[in-house]
Protein backbone atom coordinates (compact mmCIF):
# COMPACT_ATOMS: atom_id res chain seq x y z
CA UNK A 1 0.00 0.00 0.00
CA UNK A 2 1.49 3.32 -0.86
CA UNK A 3 0.27 5.45 2.18
CA UNK A 4 2.03 8.57 2.96
CA UNK A 5 0.92 10.78 6.28
CA UNK A 6 1.04 14.06 6.11
CA UNK A 7 2.83 15.03 9.29
CA UNK A 8 1.16 18.00 11.25
CA UNK A 9 5.04 19.93 12.46
CA UNK A 10 5.24 23.18 11.48
CA UNK A 11 2.41 23.06 9.00
CA UNK A 12 0.52 26.24 11.15
CA UNK A 13 -0.97 28.37 8.04
CA UNK A 14 0.17 26.13 5.55
CA UNK A 15 -1.76 25.33 2.43
CA UNK A 16 -2.47 22.30 0.14
CA UNK A 17 -3.08 22.22 -3.33
CA UNK A 18 -5.03 19.70 -4.72
CA UNK A 19 -5.32 19.31 -8.79
CA UNK A 20 -8.67 17.86 -9.77
CA UNK A 21 -8.49 18.41 -13.86
CA UNK A 22 -8.43 21.91 -14.63
CA UNK A 23 -9.45 22.89 -10.88
CA UNK A 24 -7.15 23.89 -8.45
CA UNK A 25 -8.58 23.51 -4.82
CA UNK A 26 -6.53 25.00 -1.59
CA UNK A 27 -7.13 23.70 1.85
CA UNK A 28 -5.34 24.30 5.45
CA UNK A 29 -2.48 21.64 5.09
CA UNK A 30 -3.78 20.97 8.68
CA UNK A 31 -7.04 19.42 7.89
CA UNK A 32 -5.13 16.50 5.60
CA UNK A 33 -3.56 13.71 7.08
CA UNK A 34 -2.70 11.44 4.41
CA UNK A 35 -2.20 10.74 1.04
CA UNK A 36 -2.49 7.31 -0.39
CA UNK A 37 -2.07 6.14 -3.82
CA UNK A 38 -5.77 5.69 -6.33
CA UNK A 39 -4.65 1.92 -6.79
CA UNK A 40 -5.51 1.54 -3.34
CA UNK A 41 -8.27 2.57 -2.70
CA UNK A 42 -10.66 -0.56 -2.18
CA UNK A 43 -13.95 -0.71 -4.51
CA UNK A 44 -16.41 -3.09 -2.62
CA UNK A 45 -19.50 -2.10 -1.75
CA UNK A 46 -19.74 1.79 -2.19
CA UNK A 47 -21.48 4.09 -0.53
CA UNK A 48 -23.83 6.58 -3.34
CA UNK A 49 -21.70 8.91 -5.00
CA UNK A 50 -18.62 7.20 -3.63
CA UNK A 51 -16.13 5.61 -5.82
CA UNK A 52 -14.75 3.05 -2.86
CA UNK A 53 -13.05 3.40 0.02
CA UNK A 54 -9.65 4.01 1.76
CA UNK A 55 -7.95 2.14 4.29
CA UNK A 56 -6.73 4.58 7.20
CA UNK A 57 -6.18 4.15 11.28
CA UNK A 58 -7.64 0.60 11.19
CA UNK A 59 -11.20 1.56 9.73
CA UNK A 60 -12.20 2.39 6.01
CA UNK A 61 -13.42 5.95 4.89
CA UNK A 62 -15.86 6.83 1.79
CA UNK A 63 -13.66 7.84 -1.27
CA UNK A 64 -15.28 10.67 -3.78
CA UNK A 65 -13.83 11.55 -6.96
CA UNK A 66 -15.37 14.96 -8.10
CA UNK A 67 -15.04 16.75 -11.50
CA UNK A 68 -13.82 20.36 -11.81
CA UNK A 69 -17.45 21.66 -11.04
CA UNK A 70 -17.33 19.53 -7.70
CA UNK A 71 -20.23 16.81 -9.10
CA UNK A 72 -19.43 13.95 -7.62
CA UNK A 73 -18.49 11.12 -10.33
CA UNK A 74 -18.77 7.67 -10.26
CA UNK A 75 -16.39 6.68 -13.37
CA UNK A 76 -12.80 7.61 -12.30
CA UNK A 77 -10.59 9.34 -14.56
CA UNK A 78 -7.58 8.24 -15.08
CA UNK A 79 -5.50 11.15 -14.01
CA UNK A 80 -6.44 11.08 -10.79
CA UNK A 81 -4.07 9.02 -9.08
CA UNK A 82 -3.93 10.49 -5.79
CA UNK A 83 -6.32 10.67 -2.65
CA UNK A 84 -5.81 12.90 0.37
CA UNK A 85 -7.25 11.74 3.34
CA UNK A 86 -9.51 14.47 5.23
CA UNK A 87 -10.19 14.64 8.90
CA UNK A 88 -13.35 16.05 9.06
CA UNK A 89 -13.48 16.22 12.84
CA UNK A 90 -16.22 13.20 12.45
CA UNK A 91 -13.98 11.04 10.73
CA UNK A 92 -11.95 10.80 7.88
CA UNK A 93 -13.14 10.82 4.02
CA UNK A 94 -10.66 10.62 1.06
CA UNK A 95 -10.72 12.90 -2.16
CA UNK A 96 -9.32 11.66 -5.70
CA UNK A 97 -6.71 14.35 -7.66
CA UNK A 98 -4.27 14.45 -10.20
CA UNK A 99 -1.34 16.20 -8.37
CA UNK A 100 -1.35 17.45 -4.80
CA UNK A 101 0.87 20.11 -3.38
CA UNK A 102 1.47 21.00 0.42
CA UNK A 103 3.38 23.07 2.37
CA UNK A 104 2.37 26.57 0.30
CA UNK A 105 2.33 29.84 2.10
CA UNK A 106 -0.24 32.68 1.08
CA UNK A 107 0.63 35.95 1.80
CA UNK A 108 -2.90 37.67 2.60
CA UNK A 109 -2.46 39.95 -0.61
CA UNK A 110 -3.02 36.47 -2.28
CA UNK A 111 -5.95 35.43 -0.70
CA UNK A 112 -9.48 36.94 -1.00
CA UNK A 113 -13.19 36.19 0.08
CA UNK A 114 -15.43 35.01 -2.29
CA UNK A 115 -17.20 37.60 -4.16
CA UNK A 116 -20.88 38.42 -2.94
CA UNK A 117 -21.91 37.61 -6.32
CA UNK A 118 -20.76 34.37 -6.88
CA UNK A 119 -21.95 32.81 -3.77
CA UNK A 120 -24.06 30.17 -3.27
CA UNK A 121 -25.60 28.46 -0.17
CA UNK A 122 -24.05 25.00 0.66
CA UNK A 123 -20.92 26.26 -1.70
CA UNK A 124 -18.16 24.25 -0.52
CA UNK A 125 -15.77 27.31 -1.59
CA UNK A 126 -14.79 30.37 1.01
CA UNK A 127 -12.53 32.03 -1.23
CA UNK A 128 -10.24 32.89 -4.25
CA UNK A 129 -6.53 32.28 -4.44
CA UNK A 130 -4.62 34.23 -6.67
CA UNK A 131 -1.33 31.39 -7.03
CA UNK A 132 0.58 33.77 -9.85
CA UNK A 133 -0.58 35.75 -12.36
CA UNK A 134 -2.21 33.29 -14.48
CA UNK A 135 -3.17 30.71 -11.89
CA UNK A 136 -6.27 31.15 -9.73
CA UNK A 137 -7.34 28.25 -7.23
CA UNK A 138 -10.54 28.02 -5.33
CA UNK A 139 -9.74 28.14 -1.22
CA UNK A 140 -12.54 25.48 0.47
CA UNK A 141 -11.85 23.31 4.02
CA UNK A 142 -12.68 19.91 5.13
CA UNK A 143 -15.82 20.59 6.76
CA UNK A 144 -17.31 22.67 3.51
CA UNK A 145 -16.17 19.99 1.78
CA UNK A 146 -17.97 17.05 3.65
CA UNK A 147 -21.41 19.74 4.07
CA UNK A 148 -21.29 19.84 0.60
CA UNK A 149 -20.99 15.94 -0.33
CA UNK A 150 -23.35 14.86 2.09
CA UNK A 151 -26.06 17.26 0.88
CA UNK A 152 -25.11 15.74 -2.74
CA UNK A 153 -25.31 12.57 -1.31
CA UNK A 154 -29.31 12.96 0.23
CA UNK A 155 -30.29 15.22 -2.92
CA UNK B 1 -23.72 75.69 -42.70
CA UNK B 2 -24.70 76.03 -39.32
CA UNK B 3 -23.55 73.00 -37.07
CA UNK B 4 -25.04 70.43 -35.85
CA UNK B 5 -26.06 70.84 -32.06
CA UNK B 6 -24.76 68.09 -30.41
CA UNK B 7 -20.99 67.94 -32.32
CA UNK B 8 -19.38 69.65 -29.78
CA UNK B 9 -20.69 67.58 -26.86
CA UNK B 10 -18.63 64.91 -25.59
CA UNK B 11 -20.28 60.93 -25.52
CA UNK B 12 -20.94 60.79 -21.47
CA UNK B 13 -21.88 56.78 -21.78
CA UNK B 14 -21.04 53.04 -23.05
CA UNK B 15 -23.31 51.50 -24.58
CA UNK B 16 -22.71 47.73 -23.76
CA UNK B 17 -24.47 45.25 -25.85
CA UNK B 18 -24.94 41.77 -23.97
CA UNK B 19 -26.18 39.99 -27.10
CA UNK B 20 -30.00 38.31 -28.00
CA UNK B 21 -31.27 42.19 -28.34
CA UNK B 22 -30.16 42.73 -24.53
CA UNK B 23 -28.41 46.32 -23.90
CA UNK B 24 -27.49 48.38 -21.25
CA UNK B 25 -25.18 51.79 -20.71
CA UNK B 26 -22.68 53.02 -17.75
CA UNK B 27 -21.03 56.35 -17.06
CA UNK B 28 -17.82 56.90 -19.42
CA UNK B 29 -15.56 56.16 -16.93
CA UNK B 30 -17.28 53.24 -15.42
CA UNK B 31 -14.72 50.58 -18.00
CA UNK B 32 -11.66 50.89 -17.83
CA UNK B 33 -10.01 48.65 -20.01
CA UNK B 34 -11.55 46.17 -22.69
CA UNK B 35 -10.18 42.63 -22.79
CA UNK B 36 -10.29 40.65 -26.65
CA UNK B 37 -10.63 37.05 -25.73
CA UNK B 38 -10.28 37.22 -21.99
CA UNK B 39 -9.28 33.74 -20.06
CA UNK B 40 -11.85 33.37 -17.65
CA UNK B 41 -10.83 31.22 -14.79
CA UNK B 42 -14.26 29.15 -13.53
CA UNK B 43 -15.19 28.80 -10.01
CA UNK B 44 -17.60 25.88 -9.37
CA UNK B 45 -20.80 26.06 -7.61
CA UNK B 46 -21.82 29.10 -9.04
CA UNK B 47 -24.51 30.91 -9.99
CA UNK B 48 -25.34 30.74 -13.92
CA UNK B 49 -24.66 34.45 -14.42
CA UNK B 50 -21.46 34.43 -12.45
CA UNK B 51 -19.34 31.19 -12.97
CA UNK B 52 -16.08 32.88 -13.43
CA UNK B 53 -13.12 35.46 -12.35
CA UNK B 54 -11.03 37.33 -14.14
CA UNK B 55 -7.11 38.31 -13.28
CA UNK B 56 -6.20 41.88 -13.47
CA UNK B 57 -3.18 43.42 -12.63
CA UNK B 58 -3.10 40.97 -10.13
CA UNK B 59 -6.53 41.38 -8.84
CA UNK B 60 -9.51 38.68 -9.13
CA UNK B 61 -12.48 40.25 -10.15
CA UNK B 62 -15.91 38.44 -10.49
CA UNK B 63 -16.96 38.43 -14.51
CA UNK B 64 -20.94 38.54 -14.71
CA UNK B 65 -22.98 37.92 -17.79
CA UNK B 66 -25.75 39.90 -17.90
CA UNK B 67 -27.31 37.71 -20.46
CA UNK B 68 -27.78 35.09 -17.65
CA UNK B 69 -28.54 37.24 -14.75
CA UNK B 70 -31.86 38.61 -16.98
CA UNK B 71 -32.50 34.98 -17.53
CA UNK B 72 -31.46 34.97 -20.87
CA UNK B 73 -28.99 32.40 -22.67
CA UNK B 74 -25.36 32.48 -21.33
CA UNK B 75 -23.11 33.95 -23.25
CA UNK B 76 -20.04 32.73 -25.06
CA UNK B 77 -16.76 34.68 -23.76
CA UNK B 78 -15.20 37.31 -26.19
CA UNK B 79 -14.91 39.96 -24.99
CA UNK B 80 -14.91 41.28 -21.22
CA UNK B 81 -15.00 44.99 -19.69
CA UNK B 82 -13.43 45.74 -16.84
CA UNK B 83 -15.97 48.26 -14.94
CA UNK B 84 -14.70 49.98 -11.96
CA UNK B 85 -17.75 51.04 -9.38
CA UNK B 86 -18.25 52.03 -5.50
CA UNK B 87 -20.87 51.08 -3.49
CA UNK B 88 -20.88 54.13 -1.63
CA UNK B 89 -19.39 57.66 -2.34
CA UNK B 90 -16.12 58.27 -0.98
CA UNK B 91 -15.29 53.74 -0.65
CA UNK B 92 -12.46 52.44 -2.36
CA UNK B 93 -13.37 51.17 -5.98
CA UNK B 94 -14.25 48.24 -6.57
CA UNK B 95 -13.59 45.72 -9.53
CA UNK B 96 -16.33 43.79 -12.27
CA UNK B 97 -16.06 42.30 -15.24
CA UNK B 98 -18.75 42.24 -18.09
CA UNK B 99 -19.44 39.86 -20.85
CA UNK B 100 -19.97 41.68 -24.35
CA UNK B 101 -20.61 40.76 -27.42
CA UNK B 102 -19.26 43.36 -28.96
CA UNK B 103 -17.24 45.63 -28.62
CA UNK B 104 -19.40 48.81 -26.30
CA UNK B 105 -20.17 52.14 -28.01
CA UNK B 106 -19.52 55.76 -27.09
CA UNK B 107 -22.79 57.54 -27.12
CA UNK B 108 -24.25 60.62 -25.54
CA UNK B 109 -27.39 60.50 -22.82
CA UNK B 110 -29.31 63.51 -21.39
CA UNK B 111 -32.44 63.54 -18.86
CA UNK B 112 -34.21 64.64 -21.69
CA UNK B 113 -34.15 60.94 -23.50
CA UNK B 114 -35.38 59.57 -19.69
CA UNK B 115 -37.78 56.87 -20.55
CA UNK B 116 -39.29 53.83 -18.90
CA UNK B 117 -37.19 50.27 -19.13
CA UNK B 118 -37.37 47.91 -21.20
CA UNK B 119 -39.85 45.31 -21.03
CA UNK B 120 -38.04 42.47 -22.55
CA UNK B 121 -36.91 41.21 -18.53
CA UNK B 122 -38.60 41.56 -15.44
CA UNK B 123 -35.48 41.63 -13.68
CA UNK B 124 -34.38 45.42 -15.17
CA UNK B 125 -35.59 47.31 -12.57
CA UNK B 126 -33.18 44.93 -9.74
CA UNK B 127 -30.31 46.03 -12.14
CA UNK B 128 -31.04 49.89 -13.32
CA UNK B 129 -30.77 53.16 -12.06
CA UNK B 130 -32.12 55.14 -14.95
CA UNK B 131 -33.17 54.37 -18.59
CA UNK B 132 -33.40 57.05 -21.77
CA UNK B 133 -33.94 56.29 -25.18
CA UNK B 134 -31.55 56.07 -27.84
CA UNK B 135 -32.29 55.31 -31.51
CA UNK B 136 -36.21 54.38 -30.52
CA UNK B 137 -34.73 51.62 -28.18
CA UNK B 138 -34.69 51.97 -24.02
CA UNK B 139 -30.94 51.71 -22.38
CA UNK B 140 -31.19 51.04 -18.54
CA UNK B 141 -28.28 52.60 -17.07
CA UNK B 142 -26.35 49.92 -14.93
CA UNK B 143 -26.33 49.93 -11.30
CA UNK B 144 -23.02 48.33 -10.80
CA UNK B 145 -23.01 47.68 -7.19
CA UNK B 146 -26.56 45.59 -7.24
CA UNK B 147 -25.06 43.14 -9.92
CA UNK B 148 -21.78 42.71 -8.50
CA UNK B 149 -23.12 42.41 -4.70
CA UNK B 150 -26.05 40.48 -5.10
CA UNK B 151 -26.18 37.68 -3.52
CA UNK B 152 -27.98 34.26 -4.63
Amino acid sequence: MNSILITQDGVDGATALLEIAELRLTLPQAEICALESAGDIDADETKPLSIGWVHFRHERWPVYCLSPELTPLVIVPKARRSCVVLNTGAGFLGILCDNTEFGIQLTLEQQQPLPPAMQMPGSPITGLVALSQDEVACATNAERLVNYLTRQVNL
Amino acid sequence: MAAPKNTKERPNAWLLDFGQMLRAAVGMRVLLQIIDQPRLHPVPCTPAYCRSVYSWQGRLMPVVDMAALLGHEPQTPRLLAIAGYQEAPGEAPRLGGLLLSVAPMPLIAGNDQACALPEQSDAWPKFAISCFGHQGDAIPVLHLGRIFSRQS
